[in-house]
């Protein structure tokens, strides 16, 4: 709640420091003065500054971020329209490179200096450094320009329906309307920004459980397991595995993070209708209303995410109460 | 950056010398001699730092040299009509883009704007977040919770997403996109600096200056500080990579760099139009890009490992 009350304070501070005036943007250059007045009037922006907030912060309550400059519709609704656009890969990306990562990490920490532990270094310090906007670019080049086996871009073809709407994600609703071709055509524009945000994501989780192993690895009960003459897989998988996963369980929140921050990137490049490619639209437009509804949208989902980790957590390590 | 590195290991050497000399670090000849024999090792016993090392000091090299030694002038307007979007031949290396410049000398000049985001968005963020951090740290109370709050409101964004909101409000331009990312970075510090200060305030030799009557900012800047750095210098050796990348980031939104500027992100954002016809064009600002951080990367954490033994050579 009090990090909440601190985020909107910081969209609020930041939408009241520009140094455009948004009544002037909204009218646009040959209004004159006293309509620009009258729209200030109107917008509250006479009030002072603690009137103000309250409004913004009850408007955002009920769900009103006020009206986009840029696409002249409610930005609540056009939050509706982009949102699962961005949930969708997210969630696959999310999913794909915890699956992924977590063994890769896992089998890099107990075969260190083997083959599969090259191929995860490699993997990670690749996937730290390269941009994911250049990565985006060049497989689209590559899949796209130069073998043309995938899409471009975007969720779906142009002139293609989306289906029905029951959880807004193309994949299962078209699976849900039983609509196979459809959800082939989906699948085939979610792989290649879904891989490219997947990449940058399994470096880090792969980096992390590969640290969190071999530390684990090195601790004298795993010696005493050893010790006692318990196999290779007994030690790993009922001994170390557990100890080294709690920790990478909080760290799965900041990979939201990462991911939201990703998408952003890669909606632009693959002309994908999310939040990222409307927010930064929006920047094209100097649209406020949208641009601080966006990052407020984005920090709520990560807070959320962090705090359902927390209570995850909660669960799975008995020795941690919060009173 | 994380959370647990807010409570990062202290170098071991370091905390011997701390409790022996009353916190008095500047004379500490036997920590200078660990460190320069943990560089030494570093260097020498690990290829891949060798190359980072190498890669620095060719950006470093470049950043200042690059337009200089550019065969070309990076800004200036080519021959539209003859040599735009030309393939990479001997007299274009990395051939041309669409203004008809040549791209080799854009992405030498390009590495100049990289390095100075670099150093001024972590030096606004390193002195503020010292500051903030030491503050809140030493003195506790309601300062540290309303210099924490504060914090953590700014941590609860994803970094590149805040940036990109301040950057845009500011208007698109280099210098705001260094404010925005200072803002962003600078919490990072804060919190990792007031952990340091916590643990160090609670050592003996605190309190022996406590009791011969220092005053509390002398305690602070000569026996606090000096032994907190250690962590902020790691910590800046492994943000300069993410502070390069942040930066091409925004500019390939728009709202980094601007135009003639050469900085890679914003050069392949203009790339991008036209990557059906010119590979080369979307493909050497990108290279430079990703070597970069890479060598940042590794030299990051080759420092790491070298200046705190407990981090462990993994």
């Amino acid at each position: 709640m009090v990090v909440l009350f601190g985020l909107s304070l910081i969209t609020f501070t930041i939408s009241r420091i520009i140094p455009a005036d948004p009544a002037r943007m909204m009218l646009g250059p040959r209004a004159s003065k006293a309509q620009v007045d009258r729209q200030r009037e109107a917008m509250g922006l006479n009030d002072p500054y603690p009137k103000q907030y309250v409004d913004y912060a009850w408007g955002v309550l009920h769900g009103d971020f006020g009206k986009s400059t840029s696409t002249r519709r409610d930005v609540s609704s056009d939050l509706r329209r982009y949102l699962p656009g961005t949930l969708e890969m997210g969630l696959y990306a999310f999913i794909i490179s915890t699956v992924l990562g977590v063994p890769l990490g896992v089998a890099s920490a107990v075969k260190r200096d083997s083959i599969i532990d090259h191929i995860s270094r490699f993997i990670s310090i690749t996937g730290l450094a390269l941009p994911v906007f250049w990565l985006a670019l060049m497989v689209q080049f590559l899949f796209y320009g130069k073998l043309q086996w995938l899409p471009d871009g975007q969720r779906l073809p142009n002139g293609v329906d989306p289906p029905g709407t029951i959880t807004s994600l193309y994949t299962v609703d078209s699976l849900l309307h039983g609509d196979i071709h459809l959800f082939w055509l989906s699948v085939e524009h979610l792989i290649l920004p879904v891989a490219v945000l997947t990449y940058g994501a399994i470096a880090v989780v792969t980096r992390m459980v590969r640290g969190g192993m071999i530390e684990v690895l090195n601790q004298d009960y795993i010696r005493t397991a050893r010790a006692k003459g318990l196999g290779q897989s007994a030690v790993v998988n009922r001994h170390a595995l557990k100890n080294a996963l709690l920790p990478t369980v909080t760290q799965l929140g900041l990979q939201v993070g990462l991911l939201l921050s990703g998408a952003f990137l890669v909606e632009i490049i693959f002309s994908w209708p999310g939040i990222g490619r409307y927010s930064v639209d929006a920047i094209r437009q100097v649209d406020y209303n949208a641009i601080m509804a966006t990052t407020l949208i984005v920090a709520v989902i990560f807070v959320l995410m962090n705090l359902v980790v927390d209570i995850l957590y909660l669960f799975l390590d008995p020795r941690i109460s919060y009173q | 950056m994380s959370a647990e590195q807010a409570h990062a290991p202290r170098s071991v050497a370091f905390e011997a010398e701390d409790l022996s000399t009353l916190g008095q670090v500047g004379g500490s000849r036997r920590a200078q001699n660990m460190t320069l024999r943990n560089l030494r090792r570093f260097l020498i016993g690990n290829r891949l730092n060798f190359i980072g090392l190498c890669l620095v000091m060719l950006f470093l090299f470049l950043s200042i040299f690059g337009s200089a030694i550019a065969p070309y002038d990076p800004t200036a307007k080519g021959d539209i009509i003859n040599a735009k979007l030309v393939a990479p031949s001997s007299t274009h290396l990395l051939g041309t883009d669409e203004q008809g410049r040549d791209v080799f000398s854009r992405v030498l000049a390009g590495a100049r704007d990289s390095l100075m985001v670099a150093v001024i968005v972590l030096s606004i963020s390193v002195v503020v977040g010292v500051i903030v951090g030491a503050i809140s740290g030493f003195f506790g109370g309601w300062v540290d919770e309303i210099m924490m709050r504060i914090t953590d409101m700014f941590l609860a964004f994803p970094a590149l997403v805040l940036a990109i909101a301040i950057a845009a409000t500011l208007g698109p331009s280099l210098r705001n996109t260094m404010l925005a990312l200072a803002t962003v970075f600078w919490p990072w510090y804060a919190r990792l600096v007031r952990g340091q200060v916590l643990t160090i305030r609670e050592r003996d030799y605190v309190d022996a200056a406590r009791s011969i009557g220092l005053p509390s900012s002398r305690i602070l800047s000569k026996h606090i500080m000096p032994n907190a750095m250690s962590v902020v210098i790691i910590q800046v050796s492994l943000d300069v990579g993410y502070a390069i990348l942040t930066t091409s980031s925004l500019s390939f939104v728009g709202l980094g760099a601007q135009p003639p500027s050469s900085e890679w992100g914003l050069m392949l954002s203009t790339a991008r139009n036209y990557f059906r016809d010119a590979w080369w064009y979307i493909t050497f600002p990108g290279v430079a890009l990703t070597l970069t951080v890479f060598a940042f990367n590794i030299l990051g954490d080759g420092i790491q490992d070298a200046l705190d033994p407990r981090s462990g050579r993994r």
